[in-house]
């Protein structure tokens, strides 16, 4: 038996007893105080459940202003003493008790032995696999492991294919490509709790490989989304965004574009970068010398905000070879999953709860301004003072008669004089 | 994280609430009444906390701060009600009010 | 990056401005004030293009697209999910679109200064101005546009511009303002065919190729051209592309295109002799790009233009297929449409065949050309602005534009050669019968059109271009003049109300009957207007293809691609290439003959009217724009004079041909046609003979023949009888093309809709059915409705439902106690229901 639970267990306790105190005790004031201690050891209990916001917020909101207008009422009505006098329906305190007894047996239960929750140790690594490289379609992979009972089997992957994503538990795998041809290739990995892992098949029939690259999928910064390169290609490249003109400029020797990334090497993968949002025109090329040779381009690149990009270029093996025997290079865009997993480093901080606050449910913080307004005003209608607005509204009505043009409209329609027929309105608070 | 599961947070919650029920039965002095439904606003809310955690997901924190906003915005209104009508009455207590009878 | 292009969106801007200003404005500025102001709008225009030409030839001539609202993300903008359409408003500027930017901005300018002196009577000038700069606009945006869509936009702006110009004057007293607004409504009417066919190949288009644009930004039109500019060793497939020159035995010409080009000829043989991407290049630039960034394979054909992607699938064999798009997919040359699935080859035909009803519409084509004629109802300054000069060269410009499409379906092209041969023939003979001197005119632009369309027929892009430009110039100039000639004659009317005798004081009445434009009327004006006269007779000799004026280069031009066509060895193209020969070398005879004819009646002989004698020259505003287009007559052919002639030292030779290459992939040097001193003699011969044939005709004061049947008198053709009579009327009824339009369409529209109107809506609908079934039917429901149906039974269960609602509610009103805490005890035991509800199967799974 842990701090914690001993910590939960005071605390809840606590709470319980204010609570019944309250419900129980004849002076109001005190009922109010022990509200208080209730809403406190829950704002306590908040904390233990990651939830230091909201605990901040029922401390500052119910326990301060909410009591506090609370304990004004009491006073300002002198009810602290108000009785509970009264002789209806006696027959709702046994009634009460009964379903209380039935409701907390019930629901006591049931969350004790009816929530058969799995308990949050982080997530389960991620994998997929991506197939360029060089080997007959369609491809076979096959994943084993010591955590695996028996191993797990993506069927009849293409060139420029990629799996979805398999959740496996920690541990060590082995991934192996099986090609039509009965080549196989083969790659041990290891993977953690929260591993987001793409293994990639490459290369030509000479340098067949297997390349591992893990994403990183903690927030982008505002308006940008990050992009990652892999070179399957073998050749060292280069990333250059042609701006609008679609174009490479060259001018007096220097290209004029801006060059995104100087140089990825063969079977590498460039750090990731933080490319802002739009529609893009990036090229891949090489330096030979002062001849810079073209690989491929990525026409009217969508550059999402927030978005995970993996842009892997590899020779496209699927087709056929052109006139030299190259192939020609090609993109695999695998930006198209979008996943989101758990960043437990900063869950429920205020940072995070405002952040869903302005995007996903601005609208209910824009209706909850609202109506807070609403209960403003209703607030100051309710409680004007009686007097005062009698006497307004007796002058009122002594000002107010019936609207002239439509005693003329009715007066032209019936050919007599309506005003005598028309009765004056009473006075509603007359009769006090 | 921490070693107690949510059933007890779940179980917790459910005690608030009922204890908060029985306040609304069994008083009559409408203040108590009022302040017995902010407890189980409250134990809801506890609830909501807990699952919030349990699955990591933010949108149960979410709904908890909508709920204390809304109850903040229902304490005013209500608390201006009782104080109307106590001046209409001069009593709080519920069972005098039943003018509402069919 | 901001250079110079990028101004190009300021061509559709400024006149724009003019147009608002003119629009709200135009009353307080006054005449000149808005005049100015227009005419400014065109003259800064103009300047624009100047500089966007000078920036496209320090550039190579690569073309440049400009998305002027990068922000908004394209134009018209749909992504579902299996379906995408994205058409940005871009603007693009190659070489093509800056020939028309310059003539149209060019001429147009003119016009404008112009119509400050023409129009300067009339109270509506502010309007007048005020649509012509929106039609410049519009015009600026058909040519400068990227994609159909854009081009149709301008398309069918410069089409209601049209329409409100050419019934301009809509408004004038009695029969004239009707058939002003009736010439409007016609070629509103007659264009509207053509947009059918606009449409159905952007839809064809858009189907088949996923897009509209031309070329994408980063696309290179001319891979050739280009590719020789970089210095690289060209394919094969670039250098058979001569149009078989050599076979014609022209090695001649070959050789002094090369002596003339020689620095051309040196980068080519340079580039043979071996593989010489590097030190030449390397040396003057540094990094050099590479061979695929020129040849737009780095593309995948989907993301391509229209022309590229069409250009692809018809280079397909039977059953290839090549990686069409980024996912992966694959096209060969079948085309679905609906349950058909078509070759690609016939896809692109039907798409060029409705292409060229949309050019046959707009450029006043066989058959639908009745409407040009007529629209030279509005002022002169529109016909000569748009109606000759820019507006129906849209149609002309469009098939340009599409070369590659065209190139791509010969059995198309030889239809175009034909639709263009007999229009020019059409317009040539027409002309001839005509008295109105705008009419004369209007034919002759017609059968000029016909002279572009047909040489777009025989695969003379630029010499259809270069025509379009030169016959821009003159043909502006000859409505100019007119412009003045009627002007002048109005005056002379003027005068001799004021100041003549023996006229009646109803006024009104003669002016009713003098008609200024009637050529009739005239005679001699070449002592009284002698600016117009030498002005006009320049634009005379241009047109009717006299050595050394500008329409004799042109017209030699298509003349040429015409004759080499007969040695292709294709039997389509040469069938097309000697109809198009034979036609093109009558109707310049024709076209000789009756422009004499015009210069005889108009300028030569006695006056024949009162008003003729008085007439005076007019004022400087419009005297200005026709000294400056007359010097362009002369001038102007000579931007693209062919080898051969030998001019080689004065001119540079090709110098268009040169200038267009970037932008119309089929051609190169030395496929543009050399000079055939042949055809260039028995041309100029055949405009002389019937120069003097005209001359010996209606010369030496027998211009008009005086004869019983017509006040005015008649046409010495017509004097001569028998079968010159016959055909001289032919002509003069426009080859009863109108008539038969009326008989076939206008007879039974009319007929169908007396009959909808009157038998059918009025005898039938009205009388009968209204008074007998409508109504005695409802009063015969109305009875059977009152009494049993609704006082018996509605009113029953209503009184009823009502009953048994007032019973019950007395019953179940106890409930509602009136006491909180039993309301609350409700709830509380309803969710213990409900919770026991959720729980029992948890319970039931014994979990």
């Amino acid at each position: 038996m842990g701090f914690e639970t001993i910590l939960f267990l005071a605390l809840g306790l606590t709470a319980i007893l204010s609570a019944a105190m309250m419900v129980y005790i004849k002076n109001a004031v005190h009922s109010a105080l022990f509200l208080i201690v209730n809403f406190g050891c829950v704002a306590l209990l908040y904390l233990m459940l990651d939830a230091p916001f909201i605990s901040m917020v029922q401390i500052a909101v119910y326990a301060g202003a909410i009591m506090v207008l609370f304990l004004f009422v009491i006073m300002l009505l002198g009810a602290e003493q108000a009785t509970d006098a009264g002789g209806q329906f006696r027959w709702v305190t046994g009634a009460a008790t009964v379903l209380a007894v039935v409701f907390v047996s019930v629901a006591v239960t049931m969350a004790l032995i009816g929530l058969d929750l799995p308990e949050s140790e982080g997530n389960d690594p991620l994998l997929r696999v991506v197939h360029s490289a060089n080997l007959v379609d369609p491809v076979d992979i096959t994943v084993t492991g010591d955590n695996l009972d028996e191993p797990f089997v993506i069927d009849g992957l293409i060139f420029a294919d990629v799996s979805d994503f398999v959740t496996l538990t920690a541990g060590e795998y082995t991934v192996t490509f099986t090609d039509a041809g009965g080549v196989t290739l083969e790659d041990s990995i290891t993977l953690e709790n929260d591993d987001i892992i793409t293994a990639i098949a490459y290369g030509d029939d000479a340098t067949l490989g297997v390349l591992t690259t893990p994403i990183d999928l903690s927030p982008t910064s505002p308006s940008t989304a990050r992009i990652q390169i892999v070179n399957l290609l073998d050749e060292t490249v280069m990333l250059v965004d042609l701006g609008s003109n679609k174009q490479l400029d060259v001018d007096t020797g220097e290209i004029n574009d801006r060059v995104i990334v100087e140089a990825i090497d063969f079977a590498t993968t460039s750090e990731t970068f933080d490319e802002r949002e739009g529609t893009k025109t990036f090229a891949f090329y090489t330096q030979n010398g002062d001849e810079l040779v073209s690989h491929v381009r990525l026409s009217d690149w969508l550059v999402a905000e927030g978005t995970e990009q993996l842009i892997i270029i590899t020779a496209d093996y699927g087709a056929t070879t052109d006139s030299l025997g190259n192939y020609r290079p090609r993109v695999l865009d695998r930006s198209q999953e979008s996943l989101t997993i758990n960043a437990f480093e900063q869950f429920g901080s205020p940072k995070d709860i405002g952040n869903e606050l302005f995007t996903t449910f601005l609208l209910p913080v824009n209706l909850v301004g609202f109506l807070l307004l609403v209960a403003l005003i209703g607030v100051i209608v309710l409680t004007r003072p009686a007097g005062l607005r009698g006497e307004r509204r007796a002058t009122v009505n002594r000002r107010r008669k019936v609207s002239r043009p439509l005693v003329n409209v009715i007066s032209q329609q019936t050919g007599r004089d309506v005003i005598e027929d028309v009765p004056r309105l009473q006075e509603p608070d007359s009769d006090e | 994280m921490t070693s107690v599961g949510i059933e007890a947070f779940v179980a917790l919650s459910m005690i608030l609430f009922i204890i908060g029920a029985m306040g609304v039965l069994l008083r009559r002095n409408a203040i108590i009444i009022f302040m017995s439904v902010e407890l189980m606003l409250n134990a809801t809310n506890l609830a909501l906390a807990a699952f919030s955690r349990q699955w990591g997901n933010l949108d149960g924190q979410i709904f908890t701060f909508f709920i204390i906003t809304v109850a903040a915005a229902e304490v005013a209104v209500g608390l201006a009600l009782i104080v109307a009508i106590f001046r209409n009455k001069q009593s709080i207590n519920v069972d005098d009010l039943h003018q509402m009878e069919g | 990056m901001l250079n110079l292009v990028q101004m190009v969106p300021l061509v559709v801007f400024i006149p724009a401005i003019g147009a608002i200003i003119n629009l709200f404005w135009g009353a307080k500025l006054g005449v000149k004030g808005s005049g100015y102001v227009a005419s400014g709008a065109a003259i800064l225009t103009f300047i624009i293009s100047v500089l966007l030409y000078s920036y496209l030839t320090a550039n190579h001539g690569i073309a440049q697209v400009v998305d002027p609202l990068p922000f908004f993300d394209g134009w018209i903008r749909i992504d579902a999910v299996d379906f995408a359409v994205h058409i940005p408003w871009q603007f693009r500027v190659d070489s093509l679109t800056v020939v028309m930017l310059l003539v149209v901005t060019g001429v147009g300018s003119l016009i404008h200064i112009y119509s400050i002196g023409y129009i300067s009577h009339d109270p509506k000038y502010g309007l007048f101005f005020a649509y012509l700069n929106m039609f410049l606009g519009f015009m600026l945006i058909l040519v400068t546009s990227n994609n159909f869509l854009m081009m149709f936009v301008g398309w069918e702006g410069v089409g209601v511009m049209s329409f409100l110009l050419i019934g301009f004057w809509w408004d004038k007293k009695g029969e004239i303002g009707w058939q002003n607004g009736n010439a409007a409504r016609k070629a509103m009417i007659l264009n509207r065919i053509g947009d059918f066919g606009i449409l159905m190949a952007i839809f064809l288009m858009f189907w088949t190729f996923g897009t509209v644009t031309y070329y994408d930004a980063g696309e290179v039109a001319n891979t050739c051209f280009q590719l020789e500019g970089a210095g690289y060793t060209l394919p094969t497939e670039c250098e058979s592309e001569g149009h078989g020159e050599e076979a014609s035995g022209e090695e001649t010409e070959a050789a002094s295109v090369e002596e003339g080009e020689a620095e051309h000829a040196e980068t080519g043989s340079a580039a043979e002799e071996e593989h010489a991407t590097g030190e030449e290049g390397e040396a003057e630039h540094g990094l050099v790009l590479s061979e695929e960034e020129l040849d737009n394979s780095l593309f995948y054909p989907s993301q391509l233009g229209v022309f590229a992607q069409a250009e692809r699938l018809l280079n397909l064999e039977d059953g290839e297929e090549i990686a069409w798009d980024a996912d992966g997919n694959m096209r060969g040359r079948d085309v679905q449409l609906g349950t058909w699935t078509l070759d690609i080859k016939t896809v692109v035909t039907m798409i060029v065949l409705f292409l060229l009803l949309g050019a046959a519409g707009k450029s006043a084509q066989f058959p639908l050309l009745v409407w040009l004629p007529d629209a030279m109802a509005g002022p002169t300054p529109v016909s000569a602005l748009m109606h000759a000069a820019t507006m129906v060269t849209a149609g002309v410009y469009l098939l340009v534009r599409s070369n590659v499409l065209i190139d791509g379906a010969p059995e198309a092209q030889f239809i175009i050669a034909m639709v263009g041969a007999i229009t020019a023939l059409f317009g040539g003979i027409a002309a001839v019968g005509q008295w109105d001197i705008k009419r004369v005119l209007a034919f002759s632009t017609i059968s000029q059109l016909g002279f572009m369309v047909a040489a777009i027929g025989v695969g003379g892009y630029v010499a259809a271009i270069f025509h379009l430009a030169t016959h821009a110039v003159f043909k502006a100039l000859l409505f100019l003049g007119s412009g003045s000639v009627i002007h002048g004659v109005e005056h002379g009317q003027h005068h001799v109300h004021e100041y003549g005798r023996g006229h009646d004081a109803d006024d009104e009445h003669h002016d009713d009957e003098f008609d200024p434009q009637d050529m009739r009327n005239m005679g001699g004006l070449s002592r009284r207007m002698p600016v117009t006269y030498i002005t006009y007779l320049m634009g005379m000799l241009a047109l009717s293809g006299i050595p050394i004026f500008a329409g004799f280069w042109s017209k030699d031009e298509i003349l040429a691609h015409a004759y080499e066509r007969l040695s292709t060895g294709n039997t389509l193209e040469s069938l097309g290439g000697i109809i198009v020969l034979a036609t093109l070398l009558l109707a310049a005879g024709f076209t000789a003959f009756y422009m004499w004819r015009q210069m005889e009646m108009v300028f030569f002989g006695k006056a024949r009217s009162k008003a003729a004698s008085h007439a005076p020259e007019s004022v400087g505003w419009m005297v200005i724009p026709l000294l400056i287009l007359a010097i362009g007559s002369i001038f102007v052919g000579f931007i693209n004079v062919p080898s051969g002639v030998g001019l080689s030292w004065l001119f540079p030779l090709h110098n268009f041909t040169n200038f267009l290459e970037s932008s119309i992939p089929s051609i190169t040097i030395e496929g543009a046609g050399g000079f055939i001193w042949l055809l260039a003699i028995v041309a100029t011969g055949l405009a002389v003979g019937a120069i003097f044939l005209a001359r010996s005709l209606y010369g030496h004061g027998k211009a008009i023949v005086a004869h019983d049947s017509d006040a005015l008198g008649v046409d010495p053709l017509w004097n001569m009888g028998g079968m010159t009579r016959m055909l001289w009327s032919a002509a003069s009824h426009r080859l009863y093309l109108d008539d038969l339009y009326h008989a076939v369409f206008l007879y039974p529209y009319e007929r169908i809709g007396y009959f909808l109107a009157v038998v059918l809506d009025w005898r039938f609908f009205h009388d009968y059915f209204h008074n007998n079934v409508i109504h005695r039917g409802f009063n015969a429901i109305g009875t059977i409705l009152k009494n049993p149906v609704d006082i018996g039974l509605i009113d029953g269960t209503v009184n009823g439902v009502g009953k048994l609602i007032n019973w019950f509610s007395g019953r179940t009103r106890r409930i509602q106690t009136g006491f909180v805490r039993t309301y609350a005890i409700a709830i509380l035991f309803g969710v213990v229901v409900v919770i026991i509800l959720m729980v029992a199967p948890v319970f039931m799974n014994g979990s």
